[in-house]
């Protein structure tokens, strides 16, 4: 009963910050409603038993992307964006378009084999699990993923320097 | 409402988000918003493979999902480096103002 | 080999002197050089030649049986045939068209010597006299009717000569129509005689009426005196006589005083056998004769013009002439047709010598005391007026003097006769006053004249011999009573004298009239308002209405069938551009929409706008992921 409500709870988070934040008017507030997100789609894992993903998510997404979202949005001239027009030409179109989208996926995704709960097979605590397998089998994976950040660090300082003049 | 949770729930929530966030990378003109958008997708997607971990009993799912998530800050990062490089060039976030891809 | 077998050269030579006039006579007349000698010279010879063989075809056919001479030729359509017949009556008027034909060509030589267009006037001249012999000698109906239309085209030719003037042409046109409507009679005759007998050949018709009804004979009589009352002015087509004078003098000489207004004469005499057994029509033909002789007179009594005189003279003289073959009296009225060619002739040349010498000053009042500047003109004129007084010793006197004789003869004889003893002294009267008035008394306005070259005296005396010795000869034949030649003699005589008193010895006595007689004078100086009556009935009522009629017909009908075809144009152009506008147009629209349509829905494609690209995606997207829903 609980699992439930709570499911509820935190998907009601999770996408009905989505729709917010993606109709937002000031992008302030659109992060703040990402947070909002975010932390339901933590919750949501939480709920699933991935409670290593539960921690990474709060840290990672909450805690340094929509930092980094907030630090380049104020970076930008943000006040003259409240001004204008929020949608593009033609979205009604596109909403149509998106929501058929999601019709068809429900639709196509309730013909699958997902009617059964699941229970978890007793076993080691999650985050023992997921560190064991990053550290055995994917250990590959797990280098590369640094790499990946680093070369993200190098670019994004490369991108964020300010143009030198050009000697001719 | 059914008493029981099944995976269904959560793969249904991973889709509505994802529907959410495509939406908003098709109709917002703000930049910004998009990149936040395209996180939405993301989460979607890791809800998704946690899922789909959980069916099987393994945490392959789970890390991969991990790596998503170490891959989605890497393309935030170099996104929104990105975006303010454009923005001292072109002056403006707004995606339709920027059509170079044009020829 | 006989001189016979040249007649056809008689109408030949003058026909090819208007041929070869028609075809060069142009290009003898460049503008600016002065007149040329040479079409006059030739058509006159050409004329000359013509009198001198018709003069030997005539001595040679008097040795012939029957006086008679016919040369039957090839057929020519509905019962005609090129044929000519020469017997005493043709053989007269040739010589006589020939004859004086020639003297007015070489008169002409010299009153004409100043004129821009000589070809066409000789040419014009000779067709006339190659035309007028076709008439006279034909042997058939339909080659004189030939003839006969070709007198009429000729004289309209010569009338209308000085075709610049507008009166010339309107005359010419007058002359032509009204022998036209006379045509119609003529030919209606023609037609009927033709029906009857299947031929049109004389003899032919005249042994096949033998047997026709009085009915047919006096029907087809009547119809051939509407035809000779029009080519013979007479009452009521005489009208366009006095304006045929519009022409040149040479042209009124031969034309309208000796010769064309002759041809209805001929033709009754031709025809005398129809008119001998058509009592009634030839009573009318006296009856018409009587009356255009009086109303002709007393015109020509306040006539002004001195070549209007003579046409009205001419008129009645005619009259006389009608008044003669309705009396059956055939001879008399070729005897008077023979002598009023000499001196009618020879008044219109002298005529023509006072205009020459006046520079064309033609008013008799504004003339006088040319008596002792023109004494040859004089002498000529005198002998033609004292000849058409018919003054005992002159041809016209024992010519008239036949005709009142024979006019006894006819019903009611005596009111002809008292017709013809009134008219004649009108004639002396009208005559001597026009002497008078050129010739005597003082000059009363103009130019010095001065006489007439030899080229136009030596044709004048010897018609002036004419005018005398014509006379004496038939005359002797044929003597009449002396009783009546005193009557007439007394006539004539008292006329001159009137004349001469009034205008000469006493002109004051004249002074009243205007006052007294006014109303008559005016209305003989309107012409008995003959011509006005045509002018409001025929011209004003008929033509005039037709003209309207035809320019109705013109704008409603022609010019409503070219604005109807205009607009049938508009309408199939419009209907054509709502074609091209819808149609052809839409096509290339359709095809420059679908262009632009489909080069748009490409063109937003490649919108540069990343958002549009992933758009796409996702419709790719769904459209795959339809794929599964089935």
């Amino acid at each position: 009963m609980v699992p439930v409500l709570l499911f509820y709870f935190f998907s009601l988070l999770a996408i009905g910050g989505g729709i917010l934040t993606v109709t937002r008017r000031s992008v302030v507030v659109s992060g703040v409603w990402l947070i909002v997100s975010l932390l339901g789609v933590a919750g949501l894992f939480l709920l699933e038993g991935a409670e290593f993903l539960f921690v990474a998510q709060l840290i990672l997404y909450v805690g340094g992307i929509i930092l980094l979202f907030l630090i380049a949005v104020m970076l930008v001239n943000f006040n003259a964006a409240v001004y204008t027009r929020r949608f593009r030409n033609g979205w009604p179109a596109v909403l149509s378009i998106c929501l058929l989208l999601a019709a068809e996926l429900l639709a196509l995704l309730s013909a699958g084999r997902f009617a059964a709960p699941v229970t978890p097979a007793p076993g080691l605590p999650n985050a023992d699990a997921v560190a064991d397998a990053l550290l055995s089998k994917y250990l590959v994976a797990f280098e590369l993923a640094s790499v990946v950040l680093l070369a993200a660090v190098v670019g994004a300082v490369l991108m964020g320097q300010k143009r030198k003049e050009h000697a001719s | 409402m059914t008493a029981q949770l099944t995976p269904f729930h959560f793969i249904a929530v991973s889709a509505l988000l994802l529907v959410v966030g495509i939406a908003g990378v098709l109709l917002r003109r703000n930049l910004i918003v998009v990149l936040m958008s395209i996180e939405l997708i993301l989460n979607a997607v890791n809800i998704n493979l946690v899922t789909f971990s959980r069916i099987h009993g393994q945490t392959h799912g789970q890390v991969f999902a991990l790596m998503i998530m170490a891959v989605a800050v890497a393309e935030t990062a170099v996104g929104l480096a990105l975006l303010i490089a454009l923005y001292r060039n072109r002056g403006t976030v707004l995606a339709d103002e920027i059509d170079l891809l044009k020829w | 080999m006989t001189g016979l077998h040249f007649l056809w050269l008689v109408p030949a030579l003058p026909l090819l002197g208007a041929i070869l006039m028609a075809l060069f006579g142009r290009a003898l007349e460049p503008e600016g050089s002065a007149p040329a000698r040479l079409p006059g010279r030739l058509c006159s010879a050409l004329v000359a030649l013509s009198f001198v063989i018709a003069a030997l075809c005539c001595l040679e056919i008097w040795g012939l049986p029957g006086h008679r001479y016919e040369l039957r030729g090839s057929p020519w359509f509905a019962g005609g045939e090129w044929g000519l017949l020469l017997d005493p009556l043709s053989a007269e008027l040739t010589l006589l068209v020939s004859g004086i034909g020639a003297l007015v060509h070489i008169y002409s030589l010299a009153y004409m010597e100043r004129d821009r267009a000589q070809y066409r006037f000789f040419g014009g001249l000779n067709f006339f006299v190659a035309a007028m012999q076709i008439l006279v000698l034909a042997n058939n109906y339909l080659l004189l009717f030939a003839g006969w239309e070709g007198v009429g085209f000729a004289s309209y030719l010569l009338i209308g000569f000085d075709y610049q003037r507008w009166s010339a042409g309107v005359a010419g046109m007058k002359a032509f129509i009204i022998n036209r409507a006379a045509d119609a009679g003529f030919l209606l005759g023609i037609f009927f005689l033709i029906l009857k007998s299947g031929s049109a050949h004389f003899g032919t018709i005249e042994a096949a009426s033998r047997h026709w009804s009085s009915i047919e004979i006096t029907l087809a009589a009547a119809l051939l005196m509407v035809g000779a009352m029009g080519k013979s002015a007479q009452f009521p087509l005489h009208i366009w006589l006095p304006d045929a004078m519009e022409g040149p003098t040479p042209v009124s000489a031969l034309i309208h005083s000796a010769t064309m207004v002759c041809a209805g004469v001929y033709l009754v005499v031709r025809s005398g056998f129809l008119f001998a057994y058509a009592p009634e029509v030839s009573l009318a033909v006296s009856i018409v004769g009587a009356i255009t002789a009086l109303i002709a007179a007393t015109i020509a009594l306040v006539e002004n013009d001195i070549k209007r005189v003579l046409a009205y003279s001419t008129v009645s003289q005619i009259g006389f002439m009608f008044l003669a073959l309705g009396a059956g009296a055939y001879t008399a009225a070729l005897f008077h047709l023979f002598t009023h060619a000499f001196f009618k002739s020879i008044l219109f040349l002298g005529s023509g010598s006072i205009i020459h010498a006046l520079d064309g000053e033609q008013n008799l009042k504004h003339m006088g005391g040319l008596r002792r500047r023109m004494p040859g003109t004089f002498v000529a004129m005198i002998l033609g007026s004292l000849s058409l007084a018919a003054v005992p010793g002159f041809a016209g006197f024992f010519s008239k003097d036949l005709i009142l004789g024979e006019s006894l003869g006819l019903p009611n004889g005596w009111l002809f006769f008292a017709f013809g003893l009134l008219t004649s002294f009108l004639t002396a009267c009208y005559a001597g006053r026009m002497m008078c008035l050129a010739f005597f008394g003082e000059r009363r306005k103009g130019t010095e004249p001065h006489e007439a070259p030899k080229t136009m005296l030596v044709p004048m005396y010897i018609l002036g011999a004419g005018c005398v010795a014509a006379g004496w000869v038939p005359s002797l034949i044929h003597w009449r009573e002396w009783p009546l030649m005193l009557v007439s003699a007394t006539v004539s005589l008292a006329g001159l004298d009137i004349a001469w008193r009034f205008y000469i010895a006493t002109p004051e006595s004249r002074t009243g009239w205007d006052h007294r007689f006014g109303f008559l004078i005016r209305f003989l100086r309107n012409r008995w308002y003959i011509d006005a009556l045509y002018e409001e009935s025929i011209l004003n009522g008929v033509i005039l209405r037709s003209a309207e009629g035809a320019a109705m017909v013109d704008s409603h009908l022609v010019d409503a069938g070219v604005n109807g075809a205009a607009m049938g144009t508009a309408f199939i152009s419009r209907i054509l551009r709502w074609f091209d506008r819808w149609v052809v147009d839409g096509l290339v629209r359709f095809s420059e929409t679908t262009a632009q349509v489909s080069s748009s829905c490409a063109r937003a494609l490649q919108s540069g706008l990343v958002q549009t690209y992933a758009l796409l995606f996702i419709a790719g997207l769904l459209v795959a992921l339809g794929y599964y829903l089935k």
